[in-house]
């Protein structure tokens, strides 16, 4: 019943051009394949990126919060050197080193010169507590004003990071 | 105690000083100049000589990145590293003291506003 059909295919080299546009078909069937899978590694890639800046903003939203954290017990000491509360001070100082440490080791990428004024801040927090010490060990009273002062330059230092961090979180997304 | 590095630090902290490319703070203690890196800080003072009471040195103190003092050293320990050891730890100091109150920049604004006004002294009749 088939020996027409396969007499008309046989003549004509009609399974010749068949294989031919197999081929054909099967070369536009791997390129389709090869950009869908670049296509959907490219997604996967800006997948995996936004992933890691979220992750960054959301390491940044802490440090924003331990570093107001930080800047308000500032405020709390200089109250408390105000009102010459000396006792209360040096631990407030050294809670403040410890916030102020913590937050540099989880932004290790900021610019030098906010890396600088943290440091500058630790070390100067650092050596007013030991000032204090000394001051309470003695029975004597550490200048308020001198170290009110002080506290409030490296405030204002540390209140240029927060400003610098605030900025980044969200800067480099694509809308 | 590595007097090599200590005598580089010295010598780098002179330049850097010199040329205003570091910037000093005061301190809780009045004559004592701190500049600060990203994980250290130094400090700097005159202090009376061990030995002699007319005399005076320069010490310059390393903090690390807590806020501790990890080292410690005066122009006499580094005199034979680096030369006129006191003259360039004085200067650096001097010029910390400069930098830390803002003298200079006083002295530049004061400088500008009299010569924005200078034009006056040629109206005087006098």
């Amino acid at each position: 019943m088939l020996e027409p059909a396969t007499e008309l295919i046989t003549i004509n080299n009609i399974g010749d051009y068949a294989s031919i546009i197999g081929l054909f078909i099967t070369l536009i069937g791997f390129g389709i394949t090869i950009y869908n899978v670049k296509k959907s590694r490219s997604s996967s890639e800006q997948a995996k990126e936004t992933v890691s800046k979220i992750q960054n903003d959301l390491r940044r939203i802490d440090t924003v919060t331990e570093l107001t954290s930080a800047i308000n017990l500032a405020d709390e000491i200089k109250t408390l050197q105000r009102t010459n509360a000396w006792a209360l001070v040096p631990e407030k100082y050294s809670k403040l080193r410890k916030h102020l440490i913590e937050i540099r080791e989880s932004e290790k990428e900021l610019e030098e010169k906010y890396q600088e004024f943290i440091q500058g801040a630790i070390t100067q927090f650092s050596s007013s507590e030991k000032e204090i010490d000394v001051h309470l060990k003695n029975k004597t009273t550490p200048d308020s004003s001198k170290l009110n002062s002080l506290v409030s330059k490296h405030t204002d230092n540390l209140q240029s990071v927060l400003v610098s961090l605030k900025v980044e979180i969200g800067k480099n997304y694509e809308l | 105690m590595s007097y090599e590095k200590l005598a580089t630090i010295a010598k780098l902290l002179y330049e850097r000083t010199e040329s205003d490319t570091i910037k000093w703070v005061e301190t809780e203690k009045k004559d004592v100049f701190q500049t600060s890196f990203p994980h250290s800080s130094v400090r700097i003072e005159e202090v009376q000589n061990k030995h002699n009471d007319d005399e005076t040195d320069i010490r310059i103190t390393v903090i690390n990145d807590e806020g501790s003092v990890v080292e410690q050293f005066t122009d006499e320990d580094i005199t034979d590293l680096l030369p006129k050891a006191y003259q360039k730890m004085g200067l650096t100091l001097n010029k910390a003291r400069r930098s830390a109150l803002g003298v200079d920049t006083a002295l530049d604004e004061i400088i500008e506003g009299l010569t924005e006004n200078s034009f006056l002294d040629d109206d005087l009749p006098f």
